[in-house]
């Protein structure tokens, strides 16, 4: 390893929302399933049989039921066990006719998954945590709540039970479903359906698909299979003529059926606009000062505590650096001093991007700017004057090697224009502004365009970027308040070389070949269903190859019907071409593999003798880490990791300032199918490739592979068709 | 010694390439393919070499123009539509093509629009391949080919390049760009503007004007097509079993009224309502 350094500075304190757990005699059994059931059924069963066994706890894990019981409390005996079963299946529809049978299995020995799928089952179902009130406006409430989930963690060798909390933010309608149907009126099926909400037990979020009946005609059904006890008392006390709808939760395909009352309207920033709240109002109330943030993971994790201390679990503190510093890391070179290459042969340092683009100017140029002038288009939708501006982008392209031409300017005023006019009339100012074909439109757009795209529509920068992209040409938007507020060398440095990277060039690489893998590749596959033909989903899938030092080589996208969830083998052989004939290939997925992708890509590396390394790159559901300043909580430092396996680790690619909130990490596992990878290195590839974005001077959160790539393949998704963009050699989602 | 060969680039080329602005819906780049490079397969030179209605109509309806003017007085004779029918021989032609002649011929006699005009040039439509204009972008050439219908020269000494039309699609203002390309040109000194009249709607455009960069613009663009098509046909002669791949299909409604789906694998099949 050569650019991280596994001893933090010693002045410098980690910290993680990780707390492992000890549970030192678990009163704890075992059982196998007769006949064997799949794993939805056994989750299922698993979260029913939690409710109906007060003295235990029960969770689903590979093929096994586990219960745990509280340390003081005898443990069920099979036989209640098995009536506790029986009851369950009847409650279930779809079950009640199989006989289950429960087999104890003493051989079992429980492994730290199991343990700590053990506490989080004990935390959902018996519920420790009160939200915490931070204000009530307008029919809203704010709250503080606490996200939590089960993790294991690879202490000294062994795997560890843990738990991640996880503080977050909600705003909550301050009524249920049906105070809100109450005050809004209308057609059921147009107030409701397409409604995103919540259940009121577990917060699950999921949107209205249907209208089923009333309660009148449904109550003793639903008061069978209900497991919450809010839901359960909604079913007994709501009118009988209250609506029960149909729930989707997630891409589930099973539907689940709630009254109004025990639903409640769920309000993000996408949908605050459909139920009429301003959402921009409560987003101050979002950002959580540091000290706050501390003191809400101590309350939560002494709630925690006091539900799993009588099943026998202790939670330990949070992990640490002082307790652990060989978990921590950090890079040994400071990020801004990573080593870059700029054209013809410069090279220069992350931190210095500009100084090494004026001195050698891009590392590559595209071919048809070689030689040629780039031709520029102007559109103003904003007052004022930006020639001075256009003048400006010349001057510093050129400062880079680079003519260019400004071939049309238009103005267009919005200012009385409904959302839909405006619309209309910027497809019809761009659609003229390119019938002389450009390169590259530049549109300043007003700052009141900023907020608008969760409204209904969207907002005109998509707009602008939709149909520039069906034409094949590159886009780059500024907003108003940037033009007159902020120095134009300022937005120059952050516009000017994304330009040129959108346009093909290659402004620059990494100075240092990466070690780990020949060729880097991000593979995003996008789905939707496809509303005529039930059951299949659209795919596309996109893929984009790197180099060795992180150079952009190509992208392909390819699209096909599918059905369920696997990317075809004829895909592959079309997306992985034969060129990486013998090569190792790091593939990063967007989120998880899924389906059979690990099985036909591991037949594609045999196929054409390639070393397939997989990594899977989440954004959700990751714990966040910290900086200690004496004692208290302060934002982490980029590219800080925390080691929490072997084969895996969360690590901070961004730098956010305070005002706008805390860091997300990624996670990032590297799958067992394929190749083995020190989890070190993929930390420290991952963390280089996000130096490379060429179109934001700060690195963004992903590495470059992956970057974006939901929104080339969801363009296509959308039916927009540009077929000369099926593959190319330019980074036009920058 | 015969000419160096160079690639070339035109109109028809262009849009082959990039539907007009708002029609990208209906773009499918297998038929460029079909018309490009497969050319010459018996049953693509079959489909090619049957003149469809529209295009029959197009230049039947050019050569109605340019015989009244050959002779004007045609436009003054009483039988003057039916001496024109005549010379082009529309008693040979289906129902359909004579029918929508005899109109256009007929709407032509009424309103001569180009009578009162300077006629700079007008041709007859059928003269094969225009002369090439050699074009440079830094140190490769082209050849560009733009068939000018007639050009007018207007009271105060600008050319004005006039496109015929018939049928009921839109103008696509790439073609005047194109025209006007080339008459800076072969015109260096003269300001251009180009426009385009429908025989059959007799509807006049609004003239098009170009500035130098926008002239530009379209150099460099007709340039990178002109070396994109190159590209192309040698990919496809170094492996034919490539073909949906260099020119991947968009199969659709348009297949419906595309000339080449009885040969395409790719056609959509009519969907039934
Ligand atoms: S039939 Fe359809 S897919 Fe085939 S070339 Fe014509 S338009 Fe394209």
């Amino acid at each position: 390893m050569t650019a991280i350094s596994t001893a933090p500075a010693q002045d410098l304190v980690f910290l993680s929302e990780v707390f492992p757990l000890l549970i030192a005699r678990p009163n704890l059994a075992g059982y196998e399933v007769i006949p064997e059931i799949d794993q939805e059924t056994g989750n299922r069963l698993s979260f029913h049989l939690s409710q109906k066994l007060e003295a235990a706890t029960v969770i689903w894990h590979e093929r096994r039921l586990w219960l745990l019981t509280p340390s003081q409390r005898p443990r069920p005996t099979l036989s209640q066990c098995q009536a506790a079963l029986s009851i369950t299946q009847q409650d279930l529809p779809d079950l009640s006719d199989q006989s289950l049978r429960l087999q104890e299995d003493n051989a079992a020995i429980a492994t730290s998954t199991v343990l700590s799928k053990l506490a989080f089952q004990i935390l959902r179902i018996r519920r420790p945590f009160r939200p915490i009130l931070v204000t009530a406006i307008a029919g809203l409430t704010v709250n503080r709540k606490v996200k939590f989930w089960a993790e294991t963690i690879e202490l000294q060798g062994q795997a560890r039970p843990a738990l991640a909390l996880a503080v977050q933010t909600e705003i909550a309608f301050a009524g249920s479903l049906a105070d809100f149907y109450a005050s809004n009126p209308g057609s059921p099926e147009d107030v409701l359906i397409g409604l995103p909400v919540q259940d009121f037990d577990l917060g699950g979020s999921g949107s209205i698909v249907r209208l089923v009946g009333t309660l009148r005609e449904h109550r003793d059904r639903l008061l069978k299979l209900a497991a919450g006890g809010a839901t359960r008392q909604a079913i007994q006390t709501a009118p009988d003529d209250q609506f029960v709808v149909a729930i989707q939760f997630g891409k589930g395909k099973k539907l689940f059926h709630y009254p109004l009352s025990a639903l409640r309207p769920s309000i993000t920033a996408e949908t605050a606009g459909q139920f009429g709240f301003d959402y921009g109002q409560f987003l101050r109330f979002t950002k959580i000062p540091h000290t706050e943030r501390q003191r809400l993971l101590r309350t939560f994790k002494a709630q925690a505590m006091d539900v799993l201390l009588r099943y026998g679990f202790e939670i330990e503190r949070s992990l640490n650096s002082l307790e652990h510093p060989d978990l921590f890391w950090q890079p040994a070179v400071p990020l801004d001093q990573t080593p870059l290459l700029f054209g013809q042969g410069v090279t220069g340092v992350r931190g210095r991007i500009l100084h090494g683009l004026s001195t050698g100017g891009v590392y590559n140029r595209h071919p048809n700017f070689h030689p040629g002038i780039i031709r520029i288009a102007a559109l103003k939708l904003c007052d004022g004057s930006v020639n001075a501006f256009l003048e400006a982008v010349q001057q510093r392209l050129r400062r880079y090697g680079f003519e260019s031409e400004i071939i049309d300017r238009k103005a267009l005023s919005v200012a009385d224009l409904s959302a839909a006019e405006a619309r209309a009339a910027l497809e019809k100012a761009v659609n003229k502004l390119i019938t002389v074909p450009v390169d590259i439109v530049l549109t300043f757009l007003p700052q009141g365009d900023r907020e608008a795209d969760g409204d209904d529509g969207g907002s005109l920068y998509h707009l602008v970027y939709s149909l520039l992209l069906r034409r094949n040409i590159a886009s780059q938007v500024i907003y108003d308040d940037t033009l007159t507020g902020v120095e134009h060398g300022q937005i120059l440095n952050q516009v000017v070389p994304g330009v040129l990277a959108k346009l093909g060039n290659l402004p620059f690489i990494l100075a240092e070949p990466l070690e780990i893998a020949d060729y880097f590749i991000g593979l995003d596959i996008s789905r939707s269903p496809k509303v005529r033909l039930a059951g299949t989903l659209n795919a596309c899938a996109s893929i984009r190859l790197y180099g060795k030092q992180g150079e952009f080589i190509r992208y392909v996208l390819e699209d096909a019907l599918l059905e369920g969830e696997e990317i075809p083998q004829r895909l592959l052989e079309r997306l992985l071409p034969a060129t990486l004939e013998g090569k190792t290939v790091l593939i990063y997925r967007d989120g998880r593999f899924c389906g059979q992708e690990i099985p036909h890509l591991l037949e594609r590396a045999r196929a054409i003798q390639a070393r397939f390394i997989l990594v899977e790159c989440r954004k959700s559901g990751i714990p966040r880490l910290y900086n200690l300043n004496q004692r208290t909580l302060v934002a982490p430092l980029q590219g800080l990791a925390l080691r929490l396996s072997s084969r895996e680790a969360v690590l901070v690619t961004t730098q956010v300032s305070e005002r706008v909130g805390l860091a997300r990490p990624l996670r990032l596992t590297v799958h067992e199918a394929g190749e083995p990878a020190p989890i070190e290195q993929v930390v420290e590839t991952t963390l280089k490739l996000t130096l490379l974005h060429h179109g934001a001077l700060k690195a963004p959160r992903l590495p470059m592979p992956i970057y974006g790539a939901d929104r080339v393949a969801g363009l296509r998704l959308q039916g927009i068709y540009p077929s000369s963009l099926l593959e190319g050699d330019r980074q036009f989602w920058l | 010694m015969g000419k160096i060969w160079l690639p070339f680039a035109s109109y028809n080329l262009w849009s082959l390439f990039a539907p007009a602005v708002g029609q990208e819906r209906w773009h499918c780049d297998m038929k460029r393919g079909y018309a490009k490079v497969r050319k010459r397969e018996s049953d693509i030179a079959a489909i090619l070499a049957e003149d469809t209605v529209p295009q029959a109509i197009g230049l039947f309806a050019q050569q109605g123009v340019y015989e009244f003017h050959a002779d004007p007085q045609r436009l003054k004779d009483r039988d003057g539509v039916a001496q024109v029918s005549q010379i082009l021989k529309l008693d040979q032609e289906s129902d359909e093509v004579r029918d929508r002649l005899s109109r256009i011929l007929t709407l032509y006699y009424e309103n001569p629009v180009l009578l009162k005009k300077r006629i700079f040039s007008l041709s007859r439509g059928d003269e094969g391949f225009p002369e090439p204009i050699k074009l440079y972008l830094g140190n490769t050439a082209f050849n560009l080919f733009a068939a000018i219908d007639c050009i007018l020269l207007e009271p105060d000494g600008t050319l004005h390049i006039l496109d015929l039309k018939t049928g009921h699609s839109d103008f696509d203002e790439r073609q005047a760009f194109v025209y006007l390309l080339a008459a800076s040109y072969l015109f260096p000194r003269q300001r251009a503007i180009a426009s385009f009249y429908n025989l059959e709607l007799c509807k006049w455009s609004e003239p098009v004007t170009a500035t130098a960069s926008q002239l530009n613009a379209i150099r460099i663009e007709l340039a990178r097509l002109a070396q994109r098509h190159e590209m192309e046909k040698k990919q496809y002669r170094r492996n034919p079993a490539e073909f949906d791949r260099i020119f991947p299909p968009n199969p659709g409604f348009q297949c419906q009224h595309c000339p080449f789906n009885r040969v395409c694998q790719f056609a959509a099949q009519e969907i039934s309502a």
